[in-house]
C-alpha cells in the first residue's frame, strides 16, 4: 500500500459508521426536535437570524407565604382560623373563657415583648376582619383589666413619644 | 428577525426571570402568574439593567367614600419591577413607568407554541 492510500484509509470512516450515516440520511430529521426547527427556519430564509444567548437566570423572589413556618406559628394560625370560624358561626361561647384569657394574655405579652425589642409591625394584617368597634371594645377591656384610665394611656403615650 | 426560541415553558418557573441577548438587544423575559412578558433590559432613565431589580407590589392609596385617606397599601393585583440603579418602576404587564405612562420600556411579544417559548424581535 502506497503512503497516499494509507492516508485515505486513515481518514475514511469505517463500515459501521457509513451504514449509520446512510440510515440517518434516509430516516431524515425527526419532527419536534431542535434540528427540525433549525431546518424550518432555514427554509423560511431565517438562517442568518441571531442566536439567543442566555445571560442570566434570576430565580423567583421568595414570598413571605413561601417561607416555612415554625411549628408554633403554624399551630397559632390554625387556632386563629378556628376562632374566626366560631365567631362567624355566631358561636363564640364554644371557646372556653379560660382558653380565651390565656390566649389574650399571651398575645398581649408577645406583642409588648416584640415592641420592646424594636420589632415593630402592624398589629393587624391587611386582611383583618376586626372592626373599629371590636378594637374599641378590646382596648377598653384591656385598660380596665390593668386598672388604667384612658387619660393615663394618653399621658404615657405623650411622655414616651409613642 | 422573527421568532427566537428561548426555552421550554417547563424550564421557566413562575416568578423567574431570564436575561437574554438576541443580536444587539438585551431582553428581560418574565414569567408572572403563568404569563410571559418581555422587555428591553435598557432602562429609559440612564440605561441601567431595568429588568433585574426587585419585583414589588404597586403601592396605592386607598380612599374612603368622602375621599379621606385610609393610608398606603400594597396592591394585591398590580405588580411592578424596579430598575436597580435609581428605582424607576415599571408595570409588569405593560412596561410603562408607573408614575408617567408616556415613559415605557420597549415591549417584545412572547409566543408560546406548545411547550416552546419564543420572543419576537
Ligand atoms: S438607570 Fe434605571 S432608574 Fe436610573
Amino acid at each position: 500500500m502506497s503512503s497516499s492510500e494509507r492516508m485515505v484509509s486513515a481518514c475514511e470512516p469505517d463500515a459501521a459508521e457509513k451504514v449509520a450515516f446512510v440510515k440517518a440520511v434516509f430516516k431524515g430529521i425527526e419532527s419536534g426536535t431542535e434540528a427540525a426547527r433549525i431546518v424550518e427556519r432555514k427554509k423560511q430564509g431565517e438562517a442568518a437570524a441571531p442566536q439567543v444567548e442566555l445571560l442570566r437566570r434570576i430565580p423567583a423572589q421568595p414570598s413571605p407565604e413561601s417561607q416555612p413556618l415554625h411549628q408554633l406559628s403554624a399551630s397559632m394560625l390554625a387556632v386563629a382560623a378556628e376562632i374566626e370560624a366560631a365567631v362567624s358561626d355566631d358561636d363564640p361561647g364554644r371557646i372556653d373563657v379560660r382558653a380565651q384569657q390565656a390566649l389574650m394574655s399571651a398575645l398581649c405579652r408577645l406583642y409588648a415583648a416584640n415592641d420592646e425589642r424594636g420589632n415593630h409591625f402592624d398589629v393587624l394584617s391587611e386582611q383583618t376582619t376586626v372592626t373599629a368597634t371590636d378594637a374599641m371594645v378590646l382596648c377598653g377591656a384591656l385598660l380596665k383589666a390593668v386598672d388604667l384610665q384612658v387619660f393615663e394611656l394618653a399621658l404615657w403615650q405623650s411622655w414616651s413619644s409613642r | 428577525m422573527g421568532e427566537q426560541y428561548v426555552c421550554k415553558s417547563f424550564e421557566f418557573k413562575d416568578g423567574e426571570r431570564r436575561i437574554i441577548r438576541i443580536g444587539d438587544d438585551e431582553i428581560g423575559v418574565f414569567r408572572h402568574e403563568g404569563e410571559f412578558f418581555a422587555y428591553s433590559n435598557y432602562c429609559v432613565h440612564q440605561g441601567g439593567p431595568a429588568c433585574e431589580g426587585l419585583i414589588i407590589a404597586r403601592v396605592e392609596e386607598r380612599l374612603r367614600p368622602d375621599k379621606t385617606s385610609m393610608g398606603l397599601f400594597f396592591s394585591e393585583k398590580d405588580m411592578s419591577f424596579a430598575c436597580p440603579w435609581h428605582g424607576y418602576e415599571y408595570d409588569m404587564r405593560t412596561g410603562q413607568h408607573i408614575a408617567d405612562r408616556r415613559v415605557r420600556l420597549r415591549k417584545y411579544q412572547v409566543l408560546q407554541k406548545g411547550e416552546d417559548i419564543y420572543v419576537v424581535v
